[in-house]
């Protein structure tokens, strides 16, 4: 299961059977309810753990204390460690203070620095809130012994960057289905609605999105295809594809086509780091891949309303109107004679204003496209 | 020759090294490790003291802010949980359990970084934790058990999460920068001395047979099976001699001359730093020399280094391509390019060499061109290619 060369050297793992990692450390850990509860005091579950008195264990916690740990210069404020390195003779110090230097040097050097970062400033991450599991009632507590999942999905692929950039990381249980998964992913397409709006603003508003009108998709996992079938007029995107692939000499895997409602994660087999593929509204395809499977321990959000929980959600730009340039644009208009460009996004009021007169009549011929942009899914 | 220098271009405009996070980290580590070695039991108490006098608790700080220093810490912890791990022996592994304590008890990031445990690594740590409970090492037990009760522990499939391809992290283990350590170019991993050796057992062979064929009392082969070199092992080896030996020259110089540039430097540690800054301020200095007005500014480096770069270019057999593997001399002949560009003044604008100059010096050139006397420029041309 797990590999003979460091993780580092590998693009991706070898095949991992969640259903079997649950079962081997469940055989040697416990992660049953009872280890999940956080006990009041943290001293008597020790001394149960060692099978110690209780004033043993608590001596032992006063010299294992953290005064034994601080060295005496440790700032009071702790934003200040952030600001000032001290004079200390960890190399570790040494050479983050050159780099600090450097940043302040060489401006490209420093954005050089912020863009290659594991983790951006910008992005909204939520943090799971700690929560003691007795106060969630019991049929919304999390079964245990349980597997976490934390799965990235990816932009679109951009030709310009040479891979593609992760835009949510999401944690999902073992016992979910998949397509709880699913509809947890954002994407900006399942708002967009289609058709020209120019006669009548107004009915875009409620018009059907292309969410609720095209309800297929599938996600592509170690070559199988998990179609959504929950509604009757769902088609199964994959049958083209595997026709084709079937025509064609070259592939060597068989495919198979099964419903995702009926699959939970801990039925799969997959590769950490390995790219996979969710496919829906006919084209609009996004890479996801699995970046950690791990147990379910008490720091991990117990309540089943919680999963899939989104842990991280990279920050997107927002295409700004380009006449007053504040709002964010919600209308894209075509072979208009009043706008720089074509397309041209514009928002409500610039685009009333600049192309109905006082009564509400449309001025000269143009169309208008509801607009949706990516900062509108929600966060 | 223009095939070779485009692909000297091409080269030089890689990327440099990211920069590593975790620089030095493994060397603080194995010191407080080392010491706490030293002391030769493994109560907490002399690990404290270890960790006091390091002021390993100030390791975080100088991150600019929560996500650097989750970033850093993660990279630090991975690296702290091998000390626990077998082949260490228990010494190692008790300061490794103790230095994992300590800093999981003085990080601050919000939600706490924990440690990453796989099957394998979480059995080797019951087993330890067996054999220091049948000891009765007391602090052992509590400790291991309150970064239990903690949550300290992750337990996972693969010992850090997997991106995709491509963007999973460096390896953490080398954390020296990289122009410190002793890099090993194609040219040694192709020839090293097991593959030479070999090398020279079949040539021996090769040479024995051929006499065999010879005739019964040949003492040399027959002439028309000549058709290989004759001591081919014995230039090879000169060849890549004299390369190491240019190579280590060139480290040498480089290195010496930051060294009386940056005479306020202590450690030789810091002079082997600041050469990697000083790569990019040297360039940027040449560059605004051979840029700047006046042309006696950018003759004086100039004899320098193509006289060495002529020694380098005739003394070798290795051909061009190879020679650049190494980011010095990377920089010997980057250096000579941007002296001898100016002066041989191509104003065509469709050469690689006049596309580099465009994009990254508009406007220097003309001004520089009519400050320049012509005949003084083409003689120094002259003569550099006469020394070539």
């Amino acid at each position: 299961m797990t590999d003979s060369k460091s993780d580092n050297e590998q693009d991706s793992t070898n095949l991992i059977n969640i259903q079997e990692f649950l079962e081997k450390w469940s055989q040697i850990e416990d992660f049953t309810k009872k280890a999940l509860e956080k006990k009041e005091s943290p001293l008597e579950q020790i001394a149960q753990d060692i099978d110690l008195p209780v004033q043993t264990v608590s001596d032992l916690s006063a010299v294992c204390s953290l005064e034994t740990l601080l060295c005496g210069s440790e700032p009071e404020d702790k934003k200040l460690y952030y600001q000032v390195i001290p004079e200390t003779d960890l190399k570790t110090l040494y050479y983050q203070s050159q780099d600090l230097q450097r940043r302040k040097e060489s401006f490209f050097y420093k954005n050089s620095v912020l863009k290659s970062m594991k983790y951006n400033v910008n992005d909204t991450v939520h943090n799971p809130k700690l929560q003691n599991r007795a106060t969630i009632p019991p049929e919304k507590q999390v079964p245990t012994p349980n597997v976490v999942l934390s799965i990235n999905i990816h932009r679109p692929y951009n030709f310009k960057s040479t891979q593609p950039m992760v835009d949510q990381k999401i944690l999902v249980r073992g016992d979910m289905f998949l397509t709880e998964f699913r509809d947890a992913i954002d994407c900006v397409n399942n708002l967009a609605v289609a058709g020209d709006f120019s006669e009548n603003l107004a009915a875009a508003q409620v018009a059907p999105t292309c969410g609720e009108t095209f309800k297929s998709g599938f996600l592509y996992i170690e070559g199988t295809f998990y179609n959504d079938f929950r509604h009757d007029d769902n088609r199964d995107y994959s049958k083209p594809i595997i026709e084709w692939m079937k025509n064609s000499n070259n592939c060597g895997t068989t495919h198979k086509t099964t419903a995702m409602e009926s699959v939970r994660f801990r039925d799969l087999t997959v590769k950490l780091g390995e790219p996979y593929l969710y496919m829906h509204q006919g084209n609009c395809e996004h890479i996801i891949s699995f970046t950690d499977v791990r147990m379910l321990i008490a720091d991990d959000p117990q309540s089943i309303d919680d999963y899939p929980f989104v842990v991280r959600q990279v920050s997107r730009r927002r295409v700004l109107c380009r006449s007053c340039m504040m709002y964010t644009a919600r209308w894209q208009v075509e072979e208009s004679v009043f706008t720089p460009v074509e397309p041209c996004y514009l928002c409500d009021g610039c685009l009333t204003s600049l192309h109905y007169d006082e009564d509400g009549n449309k001025i000269g011929h143009f169309k208008a496209f509801k607009f949706a942009d990516t900062s509108s899914v929600q966060c | 020759m223009s095939d070779s220098e485009e692909a000297v271009v091409m080269k030089r405009k890689k990327p440099r090294q990211p920069r590593n996070p975790i620089a030095g980290v493994k060397e603080d580590l194995d010191s407080l490790i080392q010491k706490f070695s030293e002391s030769g039991t493994v109560r907490y108490e002399n690990f404290s003291s270890a960790w006091k006098q390091k002021k390993l608790s100030m390791i975080q700080s100088g991150r600019q802010d929560q996500q650097e220093a989750r970033e850093f810490l993660e990279d630090v912890f991975r690296l702290a949980v091998v000390y626990y791990l077998p082949p260490n022996n228990f010494q190692v592994r008790t300061g490794g359990l103790y230095l994992m304590f300590g800093l999981f008890n003085t990080q601050f990031c919000i939600p706490p970084v924990k440690f990453r445990m796989t099957l394998q690594m979480w059995k080797d740590a019951l087993d330890y934790q067996k054999e220091a409970h049948s000891q009765q090492h007391y602090d052992i037990d509590f400790v291991f058990h309150s970064l239990k009760a903690l949550s300290a522990f992750q337990f996972v499939a693969s010992e850090s999460e997997m991106y995709l391809k491509g963007s999973n992290r460096r390896n953490i283990m080398q954390d020296i920068p990289s122009h410190v350590s002793d890099e090993v170019s194609k040219i040694d991993a192709i020839f090293t001395k097991d593959h030479v050796r070999q090398l020279s057992a079949v040539d021996y062979q090769y040479q024995q047979l051929k006499i065999a064929l010879a005739g019964p009392n040949a003492k040399k082969p027959d002439i028309a099976l000549a058709v290989i070199q004759d001591s081919l092992i014995d230039s090879l080896n000169s060849t890549i001699q004299q390369h190491q030996e240019r190579i280590t020259k060139m480290r040498k110089r480089d290195m010496g001359e930051e060294g009386r540039r940056q005479e306020q430097l202590e450690n030789s540690d810091d002079e082997e730093e600041e050469e990697e800054e000083d790569h990019g301020s040297l360039r940027a200095k040449l560059k605004s020399r051979a840029y700047s007005a006046g042309t006696s500014k950018y003759k004086i480096p100039s004899p320098q280094k193509t006289s060495s770069a002529a020694k380098t270019e005739t003394a070798t057999m290795v051909p061009i391509g190879l020679m650049v593997e190494t980011d010095h001399s990377e920089d010997e002949n980057k250096q000579t390019e941007y002296i001898s560009m100016p002066d041989l003044g191509t104003n065509d604008i469709d050469s690689p060499k006049g596309k580099k100059r465009k994009s990254s010096q508009k406007s220097p050139h003309s001004p520089t061109k009519k400050n320049k006397s012509p005949a003084s420029d083409r003689s120094t041309t002259k003569h550099r290619k006469k020394k070539k």
